[in-house]
Formats: C-alpha cells, sequence, structure tokens
C-alpha cells in the first residue's frame, strides 16, 4: 500500500495524532456513559480523517486487453477474438469502418500512452511512421490479401532517352490482369499477369527532360496510379581519341558524341611528331604528350590497341596511373590486331573462329563484323554486349578507374542504315559503363518506392563531409540529425507538405520527391503496412505484467468517520 | 317522346356536331403540322424554330377553321334550322321545340306536338354535315408523307457527301467562334470534275482537289480587318463589302486554317483552327484481267492473244491504249520496236469505269519464233491541268524458238563467256546427222576418226557446262583432251568415260587447297570440324554444291544435261553416233530450257582513281605535313524545343488545378503553337484539336471545370510527337565516402597482397 497525501505526510500524522490526543484526553474527561466505546469511536473518526487526507492506494497488475481495429479489418476475425475474451477494448482508427462498441483512436500518438495497451491488430495495421508509439509485442491478424501492387522499384537516375524499367510486384485476384504503363494517355508498354503473385516488369524511354508523371493502369479495376519521374538534364562527357590514323569507326562515333554535345578531343598522329586534332565542343587543347595532368580533366579515353602500343613508355605509364585515379578506357582494335595484350588491358582474350557475328540490339537483329578474339570465361568482367559466342563488349575495374572493350567492328553501318537508335544503345551502354565518375561531396538519399503523403513523416538519408551540412525542403531550412555510429551520414524526419512535387536541396545536390493524393496507391500503401506490421509484431518482445497504484475509494473513510461521529453523539443520549 | 326529351336530343346532336368539327379540326392541325415539319428537317433549321413554326402554323389553322365553321357561336337554333333545312317533314316548325311552352299558341303547340313526333321518327337516321372520313384520311397520308420524309432526312445524314467536293453542313455541331457572326463558304469544285457548287455556313472543308473556296464573313462587332490564314503561314486578306468580309482561294492541300481580325481597339483576334480535307483525284485504276504475266507460245499456237481491260477513275477517264513492245533478235543484235496500239472496243475511252479489249496479233505485230513481246497499258484520267496518270505492270508474250541454239548458256549475259571454238550442241548433232548420212560414203577408220573428234567436241562443251557447276576437279579443256591412243582403245571405255557415280567421290577427294583463314557463317562446316584441329588454318573453299551462278533448279537441269552428255561422248567415243543422237537431243532439249530460265547478269564497272602525281609518289616526304587541327562546335540542334519547353510548364502544372498563363507561358505555348502547326499541316486530323485547345489555353479561354482535360489532351498530343532519339552516354555522379574509399584501398592493397 502506498500513501498520496494531500499535504506533507509529516505535518498531517502530526496534526492528526495531537488532534486524537486531545480529543481522548477531552472525551476521557468527560462524565458520560459507553466511556470505551466512545474513545473508540474518536478513533475510528480520527482514522477516517487520516485515511481521507493520505489517500492510501493499493496495488494492482495490469493485462492488455485492448484490440486496435486498422483498415479493413476482418470482422469474422474480431467477432471470434471477442468471443474468446469478451472483456476486450475495442478501438478502431480513423480509416477502419464501424464496430460495435468501439471507441475511435483519434491519433496514433495515443498509442505511447501507457494505459493503452495493445493486445492486438486487425487489418492492414498500424502505419509505419506510427510504430514507434507501440512498444510492446502484439498479436497481428492481417486482412486478406487483395489485387494490387504490392512492390514497386523504381528507376534511379533517369536520362532522357535510355531505356529503364519499372519493376515490381502484383497480387492478382482474377484469372488474368493486364498492366499498363502509360504517359499522357500514350501506352509505353504492357504485361499480362495470371492469377496469384506476379512479377512485372514494364519499359520506358523518357524523351524529355523535367518531372514527369507516368501512369500505371490496371485492367481489372481501372485505378490509374501515378508514377513520378524525375528526368535528369543531359550531363556531357569529355573524351580524347587517341588513333594513328582515322578510321570510319571513330569518324561515325565523334559524329554521333558531338551530336550529343560531348566535349571531344581526337588525335592522329600522321608522323612522329606531326598530329592532327579535332575538336568538338570544346576549346583546343594540344594533347602533343599525354601525362597524367592533361589526362585529368578527361572522363574517358578511346584508343586502339595499336596506337597504345606506339606511345612511349612515359605516356603508357601516365595512362595508367590515370585509370587507377578513375580515368574510363576504352580499348578499339583495328582490323587485324597484331597485340592484343597490354599492360592496361588486363582482360585475357582467347582466339575464336567467328569474324562475324550475330546480335540483337532492341528488337532488330545484326550481322556484324567483330575481332575473332573473346574474353575468357574465367574473366571478372562486366558485359555489356554479348551473344552466344561470348561478350563482345565489356569493362573490367582497375582501382578507381574501368577498362573496356569493342570487339564489334563496322558498327557505323547502323548509322548508314538510318538506325541511329540501335547505334546509341550499342555505344551508350558501354561509354556509360566505363567513363569517369564525378564525384560529388554531398548526396539526398530519398526511398521513393514507398508512396509519401501528405501530413506524414517521411525518412531520408544524407552523405555529406561537410560538418555542418544545411538542407533546404522547397527552401527552407530542415535540420539534420548526425548519425552516432558513422562519421558523415545525417538523418532527417520531413513532414510531407501539398500534393505534388517537392525538391530538398543540399549544396549542389537536389533530389526531388513527390507527395502522392491520398487515394493513390492504396495497394501499395496496404501492402508496405502489412509487412511492416508482420515485422514488428515478430520482433517486438512482450512487455512484462505491469503493476499500478489504485486508490482506496474516499467513501469509505467518509462513511466510516460518519458512523464513528454519529456513535459519538448517540451514546451519550443512550 | 315528349318535348323535353326532344330538347335533350337536340342537345345532344349539338355537342355531337362541335365534337366531331372540333376532332376533325384538330386532326387538320395535327397533319398541317407534321407535314410542315417534315418537310422544315430537311432544312438547315434549328430544332426549336422548326417545332415552333409548325405549333404556330397548326394553331392558325385550327384557328382559322374554327372561325369558318363558327364553332364558337353554335347554338341549338342552328342545328333546329340545320334539321328543318334537311327533313322538310319538320314543315320549317322545328324551332317550336325549343321555344317555352307558355309562349305558344294552341295551334303552334298543336305543330310542336307532330313536330316532336316527326323529330322522333327521324332521330336514328339524323346525319350532321361532317369531313371525319376525309380528315381521318388526310391524316394517314400527312403521317405516311412525314415517314417518307424522315427517311430522306436519315438518310441525307448518313450520307452528307453523296460526290466528292458536297462538305457537310455541320453548322449544328460546330461553334461559331466569339466574334464572327455568321460565315459563308462557296466552294466551287474544278469544272472537270463536273460536280456542282456547294454553299455551306461552316469552316469545316471537304473539298475535291482544285477547289475554289469563298469565304463571306459577318462578324459581331466593326472590325478593322481580317485574314484567312492558311496551313499557319499563307495569309489571305480578306476584302471588306459593306458589313461582310470575302475571300477566295484555290485549295490543293490537306491542313488547317483559322481565321484573323483587328478590333476596332487595334488588338487582334483569332479563331479557332478549322480543318481542310482536300480529296485528291486518283489516278486511273488499270487492270488487265485475263492474261498471265508471262506466256509462252510456240510457232504453232494461235498467235492471236485477245486482252481483257478494267479501266476505272473517280472523275472519268481521257484516254487509254496499250503500249507494245516487239524485241527481235539476240545478243548484241536485239532490235527493239515500240508501237503504242489503241483499244479495239471500244474506240473511244470514255467515262468512269469501262472494260476495253484488245486482239494483239502477233503476226501483226511482226513477231518471228524467238521474239518476245513487252506490253502494258496506260491510261490518263481528264485532270487539269496535268492528268494523272497509271499502267499496269509489264506483260510478256514470247515465242518459243526451238529451232535455234545460241552458243551462249545466257541470251541476258553482257560478256559471252563461250569462247570461239566451241561448238555448240546443236553443231554436234548436225555433225553426227552428217556422218552417220557418210557412213556408207566413207571408211571405217575415218568414220571412227570422226566419230572420236566429235566425242572430243561433247567433252569440251560438256566441261564448259561443268565449270558452271564448279567442277573445278576436271583438268583444264585444252592440253589434255585428244584422240585417244591404242592402248586407250584397249581398256574397257565404259569404264574410263562412262558416267559412274560410285567414283564421283573420288574427284572429291583430290580437292584439298588450303589456306589460313575460315568463315564464321559456315557453322556446317565448324561443326564437322570439331575432331580435326587443323581444319582451323586451312582455307576451306565454298562447298561445290552451293557454289553456281545458278538457281538450284537451273543447277538440277545443268546437271542433268552434263549427265547425259557423258553418255552422249561415251558413244561418240566408241564410234556409235546413232545410240549417241538421241542422248545429244536430250542434252540439246534440257540446255535451251536452261537459257530461257537463266537471268540477266549485270557485270560490275570498275573504279577509276584519280592520277598519281609519279614525281611524288614514293618519296617519303613529309615536309609539307604539318599539325593540324579542325574545330567544330555543335549547335543546339534539338528538335521541338519550344513543344519541350511547354511540355515542362504543364507538366509543373500538371498536378494543380490549372495554369494561371502570364505573359511569358503565353510566349511559349504560342511557340510551341507554330511547332505543333507544323506537324498538323501533315495530320491534320490528328494534331489540329489540340492546336486549338492550346489555343484557347494560351488565350486563357478555357473554363476552369475543362482545363484538366484540355492539359491532358495537349501532353498527350506533345509527347507522341517526341521522335523516338538515340540515348547518350551521361556522366555519373556519386557521392564518395570516406570509409568506400578506405575498403577500396585496402581491397586493392588485400588483392596485391595476394597476387604476391
Amino acid at each position: 500500500m502506498t500513501l498520496n497525501p494531500i499535504l506533507p505526510l509529516w505535518l498531517i500524522v502530526s496534526l492528526l495524532v495531537a488532534m486524537t490526543i486531545a480529543f481522548v484526553w477531552m472525551e476521557y474527561g468527560r462524565p458520560l456513559k459507553y466511556k470505551y466505546l466512545r474513545l473508540i469511536a474518536i478513533c475510528i473518526m480520527m482514522l477516517s480523517v487520516a485515511g481521507l487526507c493520505l489517500r492510501p492506494e493499493y496495488q494492482s497488475t495490469m493485462e492488455s486487453n485492448t484490440v486496435l481495429l486498422t483498415e479493413q479489418y476482418s470482422n469474422k476475425i474480431v467477432d471470434s477474438l471477442l468471443k474468446k475474451n469478451p472483456a476486450l477494448d475495442l478501438i478502431r482508427s480513423n480509416e477502419a469502418a464501424e464496430f460495435k462498441n468501439s471507441k475511435v483512436l483519434v491519433s496514433y500518438q495515443q498509442l505511447s500512452d501507457p494505459t493503452v495497451k495493445i493486445k492486438a491488430v486487425v487489418g492492414n495495421g498500424i502505419p509505419e511512421y506510427a510504430m514507434a508509439s507501440v512498444s510492446a509485442k502484439f498479436e497481428y491478424y492481417p486482412p486478406k490479401p487483395s489485387s494490387g501492387v504490392t512492390n514497386l522499384y523504381l528507376p534511379k537516375d533517369v536520362q532522357r532517352n535510355n531505356e529503364y524499367h519499372i519493376q515490381g510486384n502484383f497480387f492478382n485476384t482474377k484469372d488474368s490482369v493486364k498492366l499498363f504503363l502509360e504517359n499522357a494517355g500514350n501506352k509505353t508498354d504492357s504485361i499480362q499477369l495470371g492469377r496469384g503473385l506476379h512479377r512485372f516488369d514494364l519499359r520506358f524511354t523518357p524523351r524529355a527532360n523535367g518531372n514527369l508523371i507516368y501512369h500505371l493502369r490496371s485492367s481489372d479495376d481501372h485505378i490509374v496510379r501515378p508514377i513520378p519521374l524525375h528526368v535528369n538534364p543531359e550531363r556531357p562527357l569529355n573524351i580524347l581519341v587517341l588513333q594513328g590514323y582515322p578510321t570510319f569507326e571513330i569518324q561515325y562515333l565523334k559524329t554521333f558524341l558531338a551530336d550529343k554535345h560531348h566535349q571531344l578531343a581526337l588525335r592522329y598522329q600522321l608522323s612522329k611528331a606531326v598530329f592532327r586534332f579535332e575538336y568538338a565542343n570544346r576549346k583546343s587543347l594540344a594533347v602533343n604528350r599525354i601525362n597524367q595532368s592533361s589526362l585529368t580533366e578527361f572522363h574517358l579515353l578511346i584508343s586502339d590497341t595499336e596506337t597504345l602500343s606506339k606511345l612511349s613508355a612515359p605516356e603508357r605509364a601516365a595512362i595508367t596511373d590515370a585509370i587507377k585515379h578513375g580515368l574510363g578506357f576504352l580499348a578499339t582494335f583495328p582490323a587485324t590486331p597484331k597485340s592484343i595484350q597490354l599492360e592496361f588491358l588486363p582482360i585475357n582474350f582467347k582466339k575464336t573462329l567467328h569474324d562475324t557475328t550475330t546480335l540483337k540490339i532492341g528488337s532488330s537483329t545484326y550481322s556484324l563484323p567483330a575481332i575473332p578474339l573473346r574474353p575468357n570465361i574465367s574473366e571478372t568482367i562486366s558485359s555489356v554486349t554479348k551473344n552466344r559466342t561470348g561478350a563482345l563488349s565489356g569493362y573490367t575495374y582497375r582501382d578507381k578507374g574501368r577498362i573496356g572493350f569493342q570487339l564489334l567492328q563496322e558498327t557505323y553501318r547502323l548509322v548508314l542504315s538510318g538506325d541511329t537508335v540501335n547505334y546509341g544503345r550499342l555505344w551508350s551502354s558501354l561509354i556509360d559503363g566505363i567513363s569517369r565518375t564525378n564525384e560529388k561531396n554531398s548526396e539526398i538519399l530519398l526511398d521513393q518506392n514507398v508512396p509519401i503523403y501528405t501530413d506524414e513523416p517521411f525518412n531520408a538519408k544524407v552523405i555529406s563531409s561537410e560538418s555542418k551540412p544545411s538542407l533546404f525542403a522547397d527552401g527552407i531550412s530542415v535540420p539534420l540529425i548526425e548519425d552516432e555510429a558513422i562519421d558523415n551520414i545525417w538523418h532527417l524526419k520531413l513532414w510531407a507538405g501539398r500534393p505534388g512535387w517537392h525538391q530538398l536541396s543540399l549544396d549542389r545536390d537536389a533530389a526531388q520527391y513527390f507527395v502522392f493524393n491520398d487515394g493513390d496507391w492504396r495497394d501499395l500503401r496496404a501492402a508496405s503496412t502489412i509487412e511492416s506490421n508482420h515485422v514488428a509484431s515478430a520482433q517486438l518482445t512482450a512487455s512484462k505484467a505491469s503493476t499500478t497504484n489504485i486508490p482506496y475509494p474516499p467513501i469509505y473513510f467518509y462513511v466510516m468517520f460518519v458512523i464513528a461521529a454519529g456513535c459519538l453523539w448517540l451514546a451519550p443520549k443512550l | 317522346m315528349s318535348i323535353s326529351d326532344v330538347r335533350y336530343h337536340i342537345q345532344k346532336v349539338t355537342r355531337r356536331y362541335i365534337a366531331m368539327r372540333s376532332i376533325e379540326i384538330l386532326l387538320s392541325a395535327f397533319s398541317v403540322a407534321l407535314v410542315l415539319y417534315s418537310f422544315g428537317s430537311l432544312l438547315p433549321l434549328s430544332r426549336f424554330v422548326l417545332v415552333m413554326t409548325c405549333l404556330l402554323a397548326a394553331a392558325l389553322f385550327a384557328y382559322f377553321r374554327l372561325r369558318a365553321l363558327n364553332l364558337f357561336n353554335i347554338s341549338n337554333n342552328d342545328v333546329v334550322r340545320f334539321i328543318n333545312r334537311q327533313h322538310p317533314e319538320l314543315q320549317e316548325s322545328g324551332e317550336l321545340l325549343l321555344r317555352d311552352d307558355n309562349d305558344l299558341t294552341t295551334l303552334q303547340k298543336l305543330q310542336q306536338l307532330r313536330s316532336a313526333k316527326h323529330f322522333e321518327t327521324l332521330y336514328p337516321t339524323l346525319k350532321l354535315p361532317s369531313q371525319l372520313g376525309t380528315t381521318l384520311i388526310t391524316f394517314v397520308i400527312s403521317i405516311g408523307l412525314s415517314l417518307a420524309l424522315a427517311y430522306v432526312s436519315k438518310l441525307k445524314l448518313e450520307n452528307p457527301r453523296s460526290t466528292a467536293g458536297q462538305t457537310k453542313d455541320s453548322q449544328t455541331q460546330e461553334n461559331v467562334p466569339a466574334g464572327i457572326n455568321k460565315v459563308f463558304v462557296e466552294i466551287e469544285p474544278p469544272k472537270y470534275t463536273r460536280l456542282g457548287a456547294q454553299k455551306i455556313t461552316s469552316f469545316t472543308l471537304n473539298i475535291a482537289e482544285g477547289s475554289s473556296v469563298s469565304w463571306k464573313l459577318n462578324f459581331t462587332e466593326p472590325v478593322k480587318g481580317a485574314n484567312i490564314i492558311l496551313y499557319g503561314r499563307d495569309t489571305v486578306a480578306m476584302q471588306e463589302q459593306g458589313q461582310m468580309y470575302s475571300a477566295s482561294k484555290r485549295i490543293n492541300q490537306t491542313g488547317f486554317y483559322q481565321v484573323s481580325w483587328t478590333n476596332v481597339d487595334g488588338s487582334k483576334k483569332y479563331s479557332d483552327y478549322f480543318q481542310i480535307i482536300v480529296i485528291r483525284d486518283q489516278p486511273p485504276i488499270v487492270k488487265v484481267d485475263n492474261l498471265e504475266q508471262f506466256i509462252q507460245l510456240s510457232a504453232n499456237d494461235n498467235l492471236k492473244v485477245s486482252m481483257m481491260s478494267t479501266l476505272a477513275d473517280d472523275y472519268g477517264l481521257n484516254d487509254a491504249y496499250v503500249i507494245a513492245t516487239v524485241s527481235k533478235g539476240s545478243g548484241e543484235s536485239v532490235k527493239f520496236r515500240e508501237e503504242k496500239l489503241k483499244f479495239n472496243n471500244p474506240l473511244n475511252i470514255q467515262g468512269k469505269a469501262i472494260i476495253a479489249s484488245l486482239l494483239l496479233d502477233l503476226k501483226k505485230l511482226g513477231l518471228d519464233p524467238g521474239d518476245e513481246l513487252y506490253f502494258y497499258v496506260e491510261a490518263t484520267d481528264i485532270k487539269v491541268p496535268k492528268f494523272n496518270k497509271s499502267r499496269t505492270e509489264t506483260f510478256f508474250i514470247a515465242i518459243k524458238d526451238t529451232a535455234e541454239m545460241t552458243t551462249s548458256v545466257d541470251p541476258g549475259l553482257g560478256v559471252d563467256l563461250l569462247p570461239e571454238y566451241f561448238r555448240s550442241q546443236r553443231q554436234i548433232i548436225i555433225d553426227t546427222e552428217k556422218l552417220l548420212k557418210d557412213k556408207s560414203k566413207i571408211d571405217k577408220k575415218e568414220f571412227n576418226s570422226k566419230s572420236n573428234e566429235l566425242g572430243y567436241d561433247e567433252k569440251i562443251l560438256r566441261l564448259r557446262y561443268g565449270e558452271f557447276l564448279g567442277e573445278e576437279f576436271e583438268t583444264s579443256i585444252g592440253p589434255h583432251a585428244g584422240p585417244p591412243s591404242d592402248a586407250d582403245v584397249n581398256q574397257d571405255v565404259t569404264k574410263v568415260y562412262g558416267h559412274q557415280h560410285d567414283t564421283e567421290k573420288e574427284h572429291e577427294a583430290v580437292v584439298e587447297p588450303s589456306n589460313s583463314h575460315s568463315h564464321a557463317d559456315n557453322n556446317s562446316s565448324n561443326k564437322n570440324d570439331k575432331g580435326d584441329p587443323s581444319k582451323e588454318y586451312m582455307h576451306v573453299h565454298d562447298s561445290e554444291e552451293e557454289a553456281s551462278f545458278f538457281t538450284m533448279s537451273i543447277r538440277a537441269k545443268l546437271k542433268a544435261a552434263v549427265s547425259i552428255m557423258w553418255d552422249a561422248e561415251l558413244h561418240l567415243r566408241m564410234f556409235e553416233p546413232q545410240k549417241s543422237l538421241p542422248f545429244q537431243y536430250k542434252a540439246l532439249k534440257l540446255l535451251k530450257e536452261i537459257s530461257q530460265d537463266s537471268r540477266v547478269y549485270v557485270h560490275r564497272t570498275g573504279f577509276d582513281p584519280p592520277p598519281l602525281k609519279e614525281e611524288k609518289r614514293l618519296t617519303g616526304e613529309l615536309t609539307e605535313l604539318k599539325t593540324s587541327e579542325i574545330n567544330k562546335n555543335q549547335k543546339d540542334q534539338e528538335n521541338y524545343p519550344a513543344i519541350r519547353k511547354a511540355l515542362a510548364v504543364i507538366e509543373a502544372n500538371n498536378n494543380s488545378d490549372g495554369i494561371i498563363v502570364t505573359p511569358e507561358i503565353k510566349s511559349i505555348l504560342l511557340k510551341a503553337g507554330n511547332e505543333l502547326s507544323g506537324a498538323a499541316l501533315q495530320q491534320p486530323g490528328r494534331y489540329l484539336k489540340s492546336l486549338s485547345l492550346l489555343k484557347s489555353v494560351s488565350e486563357g479561354e478555357v473554363k476552369e471545370a475543362q482545363m484538366s482535360g484540355a492539359l491532358q489532351s495537349i501532353r498527350s498530343t506533345f509527347y507522341s510527337l517526341l521522335p523516338a532519339e538515340a540515348s547518350s552516354p551521361q556522366v555519373r555522379r556519386k557521392s564518395v565516402h570516406v570509409m568506400e574509399d578506405q575498403f577500396l584501398e585496402n581491397l586493392t592493397k588485400n588483392s596485391k597482397g595476394t597476387e604476391k
């Protein structure tokens, strides 16, 4: 038992003791009947006053018996829970349907109240952002799976005219469903799915820069799900080409890259000390001697093995060093290569019989000449173009840099046949893979695969080498919390504003995020919530049986006081 | 019947008359309205106006008919008067029946009673004047008429253009742009089309090619000047004629146009975009119905070929004829003669669709065996200033020539591949026949010698043809050929010269030239070579089975011919020319067929390099070589730049309620509109709606409720317009964490350590 005195304990006790002694002494002296009864009555009276002033409490153990009903809960499950334990308290979230005798949970914040002990959660579950309010293990009863997207993976760093994939999982309750990817009503791709959970992969090629919204539409319910995509502006490369003499292949590649606004410097060696330079989209830069400083500004070096073998030893060393520090190097081959083993081409090739090869680019099939060499299977290379004979182009890593090779010859035939799109595919993916990566000081990492809604918090991460990075959300400064374990990692929590595009900016980096309308992506949201509730219900530990102090009802003390006082008044009169 | 009963019945008669007449009038009025409505629906009137007019007409008709019949004032007395006139037995005293009894004298009362009696007898037969029957018939006729007219009107709606050039009157569906009060468009199709001029009151034009279009516009407010902007570029100024503005232009191209006018306050206003659909004058359709494209006749066949041709044109044919080319001779002496032949029936080609016929008399055309006739039918239409012309494919008629055997394997070859000293199969046959004829005149030795010589000729011919089959294993033609020695005579000649299939492989086994390259595509050979590593370094020629100038069917024939020539040669060598002859004929027939089947082969012409400066050649002089540089900056050549900008603006406002058109945005949208109009010129049906919407959005004319739909439609059009382009590599950007650097460093160190 514990006391909860209304005044300091010592004061109450001393006053009551003094008063009791005084009353007993006075009563004892009175020449009236039932002396001992009156003295007992005085004691009882003073005890009841003490009870009123000291407010004693007793300890009681509490058990969780609240069931939280959330969106899509099953009546059957709730009924069976109530049948098992009729004393259960029912509370329901705002989105959940009504259930008799259930109270409404105004905010998920209420779950953090220690008196609310969640025994079970029925339905989609507690939203991910509110999961922190729940500290104890609970039983989770998810709803029956319904038709819709359960996972979504959006491409990152989207560029114009490149092909990307939107992937995800779709749970289908019908025999067949067709998913369409649309851009402003124009169908981009579609896929037919059968009953059950299926993975989908839809392709698209953005044709404009900026913030675009694609739509995913399912044929069964015609729900249109917006897919926001930010298409980054072009970032041109700085490329150096070293050649002994001009070839059609390099001339066409030069024209293609120059048309795409890349900066190019080409050097042809006419004689030992006489060069011919060609530049595109850049200032002149006479690279007579190759050294490490002259290579630092380039993202990529393209050269054929024959030209490289004719370079002086210091020049070759400079190239090797530059590759180690991040320069991309693409090796092409003359039609009849004399030597293929170069110090900076750490790939072993094997001879093959095939001097022409057939390969599929996009939906077209081409037959092109190729150097009769293929990298050994044991080589750890990332192949970019390959067919059944082996890798035709690809790259490998050397420290920070990458070294690639192109075995295909006369690829300009594609341009001559008017197929610049597939020519672009052939070269862009290879050059993309090889060229130097620009390092940036800071980056915002944002998970766009889970939809963000108005007035709901979402988390983001920042990598920054600055001591105090300042982040702005739509121009308003946002505080960052530094990671307690890892340096240069910062965390932030933001509450999304009105639906539409928003921007986070940090130093010279910026990230776009899209806030959805409440009705968008309900299926994906439900799937994500169900998953997090499954995890939480499995991971959280069961709370120990908690105790609480319950005060004795004061009415008892008051009644005792009245009876005792009554005895005191009545006894002399008997 | 008491007097009161009589009165009651008179009253009943009066009411019946009024009711009958009223029904009559109603039916007539309804008939009038129905007929009027049916006729009116054929005219370009709005439904409301038409209905109101019909109702008014019916009401007027009813009113005047009521007045004429005086139905408003008709009373029992009028009815009784009528009965008096119709029935003299009442003795003109019917009125007494209606008068009060107290006012009547005794005599009158008596007469009243008599009249009442008469009335009782005549009442059941009483007939009131009525035209109900006629009215009903009229009503039924009017219903029939209106149904017929409604059917005609429906047909007219379904086929708004019965002929090209007539334009659908879509005034009821099209909104006349604000500011333009009335429009009258007069379309005059070219005269040769024989289409009538059209007057329409809508902007959308659906016209025949070359039609002259005149616009007359009336504006709601006075304007300073007006123009018609055709295809977004050609401006035609409109002439002011009182309150009307007019302009005319000959239209030859599908596209769009809009009207622009300057308001009194100087502000310029543009109308919506309107579509121009030009129906092209199609070239004539010409077909030859009854002939195959390749016909081969023998000299004995009927050399008169009847040809039927179907000719059709959308507006009419002007002329049609057959261009026939006779090819005579062969090789370099081939001669051509071209003739233009008129059809036999009909002689004069006119009309929209006709079937014409012509009898081709090949003999009259001068065709002999071996000659060929090429012909095609050509037709022109009546289009002016330049007619349309079309023709059929070329048809071939050849007369077989079995009498001549050319030395060339292919009459189409530019170069005669056979040397002079060859004797053709035909010559060998003639010589063989001659030899057989002279057998009795000459001695055996000479006979055998000549037979052997013929066998030699046969061999050379066979070897020559064998070359075309890739039979390289045979020895050359000249040096080893010769008459057999005595020793040879003793051998088994059938074994030596006979065509024995089993020995073929022996010849093939000899062929083993080598080289160091192989062909990637020769997969079949690669498969076979798996077991033999030396094959990799060999030069493997193409299989002789596949190496040939000819297609498979010709090869098979040639092979058969060569095989038969073996036998022919064998018998000649065995001094049995009579046995050889059937083989020779067989070979000749096959060779002739091959000659007919072979295709024309065109020799390539060589490249003439520019002349070299001999004095500089191979001197190794490099003094004139200097370091040079070329700098080329690529200009921004992005396609549809304004559309891309406009798209960014629309995308930015995609999620909001609409666009607030600032002057800057307006300028972007207008520029995008210019680019879109370029595309709309090619496909007006596809882009014109979006062009109009874009104009409305930029002018701020779109209502808030429709804004979202308008932007969606414009977005869709913009995206569909942007072409697929080649992807471009990009600079990758990545933030590198210190730990990643350290990880990479350690990884490199470790891997180097492991290598050591």
